[in-house]
């Protein structure tokens, strides 16, 4: 046995790519194992538009928090009886309440849940608890460096006008009030739309419905941000002294999802910081040890993306760093990637789109993701053979097309 | 019921089979029953760099990770104070070249001082990066020493200090390969889509030839029961006051460990625990406040740790926790309390077992600490706890008053 020679690999011909199908607003994946999840979304109550999304969090994060005759204690309590969980939350496009728990308890643990969603009246002592323990994790998080590199390109990015610019203060966690929450509740937890993971038999429309929730037409109304203006200021540093580290983050706008080049975009991304055999990471954290991780990843938004580089490094290597992620760029739009390495990124590409499809908790989430950014029902099966049929000449045009000179905006924060 | 099968080869590996057809892919789950505690007092952090070097290339193959992705798989591994686990997934088709690779690194790695110097670089970042970089971040650097006076557990398994990742030595490397990456002192667990005969013949192929090894002896100093209460106070740069409290528990196989366990749910994690319920809400003493056990293999850790409301002393903070702990131990508690975080326990084991990697891990673990079948007698394990274990958890490990404290006080305060 020759142990220098790789054994055969069988690259993937074909992943089953298909999301629920529904006429009305039930979508459901079968899974046979036990155990449920119900998914109720609120599609209007997205951050995206919202201009106190710290109001809104809290409206969903308090929606169990229960009411003059019954506390959120008692609904934890009566919800942990059934063993189920219950997770909120508020996502840039929705919001929502997800339940998991074993199927037999599942339609139970709803009517606790509607319940105390139809009766919160969000009093001034949650309201308060609520308010102390975020200003103690904003004030946690002022401390530390990839949180004010993150706020900062963010900024830089897309404007200090732009939902995702959104910089909570201690000042807008004092103002928020309770009609504030009513407000956000009464106006955007309308029209859910529902995802139930489970099993094939059991009878989710009559759950729902018995519990006051209304089957029907589904009519998704997406919210779409304006694409962003980046600000002119390119460079911005943000001193943290005492700092240990460095946190730089880097960026520029791309286009949507549905752009002729966002799957070419997405490959040159992944090529050169979307994964653990990239080339920002084989220069900077194996070759040179500058890092414990550097990474480039692009957002996407319902009507453009957002690229950044991010990396948390030694502050010496300021320069050093800039210009070796100066050069993986110039790399990108002189020379063509070799087979072999554009080999690697398309077949590891392909292994990350199996595994996100392999089994159906996977692909409800994947399902949310979709849904939330309006993307139709061919796509994963379009990105599956564009990926196959990119070529390096593809990669290198684009390279040239969305990196120019000046593109990259530059956040620092640190010493 | 979670169907698994096992092989023993020649030279001490043990093949831990799950199949599981319902899925595309095929993980493998390699733990070495080796971790922090079996370092050097003077040359800790080596089992964790140990593992970075393992995908710097081995005697026959000059990259690891790029073969895995052509091969369409995804790969990672942790250290912790008793392991170090890597594992693979990937398309069932391509299972041969996870294979492949796994059992070239146990051969024999490529060692190069190249290699050393660039992962000690990338290890003394993440130490910043986890460790230093952040408020409260340095917590188990100095708990750890503050608890455990003879046991390895002493140290963090990033290392007690920087400098000692800074001075491994090539040599250090070579022989601490040598003691403890062998086929006896590992076990695999191939799950997935795949029969036992495949991965049978094809674990025989590739490690079989791997010259057998020592099976770690696993024989540590037994830490004492700690004879009083210790204290220690840092002041550094964070926005408020912090307080870590960790009591020495049982080991994992004490059957009083699932006991430590469900108290810890009890006390935190739900809006309906006792903590969240009379420290947070009705008392107002903290922002936040978190019960866990670490589950260590020996004796391991109780830990309290929580965000101290301004206006509230530390001993205040203290008492508090503590009088929770005091009214269980004195009053007991309702049977339905402790049904409801064994229904949750139940809940996640179940979800749990939904993801593959998930099942591969829980037997290599099982499997470790002498328990192969842990993973399906787990849920009646946690069944049989009842209110009086929970109790005698309360009355005999949290309330000697031998617990280790650690507060941080903001600088600014000062």
């Amino acid at each position: 046995m020759n142990r220098s020679i790789a054994p055969d690999i069988k690259p993937i011909l074909s992943i089953d790519t298909r999301f629920p199908d529904s006429t009305n607003n039930l979508f459901r994946i079968n899974s046979e194992e036990g155990v449920s999840k119900l998914e109720i979304v609120f599609p209007s109550a997205g951050q995206a538009g919202i201009s106190n999304k710290f109001a809104l969090g809290m409206a969903v994060n308090l929606l169990l928090s229960g009411n003059a005759n019954k506390s959120a204690a008692d609904i934890a309590n009566e919800i942990d009886a059934l063993g189920g969980y219950v997770f909120k939350s508020a996502d840039y496009y929705s919001s929502g309440i997800t339940i998991y728990g074993l199927n037999e308890n599942i339609s139970k643990i709803l009517e606790i849940v509607k319940n105390a969603f139809d009766t919160v009246d969000y009093s001034e002592n949650e309201i308060e608890i609520y308010k102390r323990n975020r200003l103690s994790e904003l004030n946690i998080n002022l401390q530390k460096t990839s949180f004010l590199a993150g706020r900062g390109i963010n900024q830089m990015l897309c404007g200090v006008e732009h939902s995702i610019s959104f910089k909570l203060t201690e000042e807008i966690i004092n103002s928020t009030s309770r009609e504030d929450l009513l407000t956000a509740k009464n106006t955007l937890f309308q029209s859910p739309y529902f995802i139930f993971t489970g099993s094939a038999s059991a009878p989710v429309q009559e759950m729902l419905e018995s519990n006051g929730f209304t089957i029907g037409e589904f009519n998704e109304t997406l919210h779409k941000d304006e694409v962003p203006i980046s600000e002119n200021v390119k460079e911005q540093m943000i001193l943290k002294e005492g700092s240990t580290q460095n946190s730089l983050r880097m960026g520029c706008v791309f286009p949507e999802r549905s752009h002729p080049d966002y799957f070419k975009l997405s490959l040159l991304n992944l090529v050169l910081g979307g994964y653990f055999g990239s080339r920002l990471m084989k220069n900077i954290r194996e070759d040179k040890g500058l890092t414990y991780g550097i990474q480039s990843s692009i957002t996407p938004y319902n009507n453009f993306s957002l690229f950044k580089i991010s990396c948390e490094y030694n502050a010496q290597f300021n320069d050093e760093l800039r210009t070796e992620i100066g050069n993986e760029i110039a790399r990108l739009k002189n020379e063509l990637i070799g087979d072999e390495e554009l080999t690697v990124a398309k077949n590891y590409f392909l292994g990350v789109l199996l595994r996100s499809f392999d089994g159906a908790f996977q692909i409800s989430e994947k399902f949310k993701g979709a849904m939330d950014s309006n993307i139709d029902k061919s796509y994963y099966n379009s990105y599956f053979k564009a990926i196959n049929t990119i070529s390096a000449d593809d990669l290198l045009k684009t390279a040239n097309n969305y990196f120019k000179e000046n593109t990259l905006s530059y956040c620092l924060a640190g010493v | 019921m979670i169907a698994y099968n096992i092989h023993h080869l020649a030279n001490g590996l043990t093949l831990i089979h799950h199949p599981d057809f319902n899925t595309n892919l095929c993980v493998t789950n390699l733990l070495y029953n080796v971790g922090a505690r079996d370092e050097n007092s003077d040359k800790t952090g080596f089992a964790h760099l140990f593992e970075h070097l393992m995908f710097g290339g081995s005697v026959n193959i000059p990259s690891f990770d790029s073969p895995l992705q052509k091969a369409s798989g995804e790969n990672n591994a942790f250290t912790n104070n008793d392991i170090t686990n890597y594992y693979i997934t990937l398309p069932s088709e391509n299972i041969e070249t996870a294979l492949w690779l796994e059992s070239d690194r146990m051969l024999r790695l490529d060692f190069s001082e190249k290699s050393l110097n660039v992962q000690k670089g990338v290890v003394i970042e993440e130490f910043k990066q986890r460790y230093l970089n952040q408020p409260y971040g340095d917590a188990w650097l100095h708990l750890r020493p503050l608890i455990y006076t003879i046991h390895p557990y002493n140290w963090a398994t990033i290392g007690k200090d920087i400098s000692h990742v800074e001075k491994a030595e090539l040599s250090d490397v070579v022989s601490f390969f040598e003691k403890y990456y062998n086929p006896s002192n590992a076990v695999l667990c191939i799950a997935g889509k795949i029969d036992f005969e495949t991965a049978k013949s094809l674990t025989e192929k590739w490690f079989g030839d791997i010259p057998a090894g020592q099976k770690n002896a696993n024989n540590y100093p037994v830490e004492p029961i700690p004879a009083q209460r210790v204290e220690k106070t840092i002041t550094a740069d964070v926005p408020q006051k912090a307080i870590y409290m960790a009591f020495q528990m049982v080991d994992r196989n004490d059957p009083l460990y699932y006991a430590f366990d469900l108290l810890s749910d009890i006390l935190s994690r739900s809006e309906s625990s006792r903590f969240t319920e009379i420290l947070v809400k009705q008392k107002g003493i903290f922002n936040q406040i978190d019960a866990y056990v670490t589950g260590d293999i020996d004796k391991g850790l109780f830990v309290i740790e929580g965000k101290i409301l301004d206006a509230v002393t530390f001993e205040e903070a203290e008492t508090a926790v503590l009088s929770v702990i005091q009214d269980i131990a004195k009053e007991g508690i309702l049977s339905s309390e402790l049904e409801k975080v064994k229904n949750k326990a139940m809940t996640s084991n179940l979800f749990g077992k939904t993801l593959v990697l998930n099942k591969a891990m829980s037997l290599s673990y099982g499997y470790n600490i002498g328990h192969i079948n842990l993973i399906n007698e787990e849920p009646e394990i946690i069944r049989a706890i009842t209110v009086k274990n929970i109790v005698s958890v309360c009355r005999d490990f949290l309330l000697k008053n031998n617990h280790a404290v650690l507060k941080y006080l903001p600088s600014k305060s000062l």
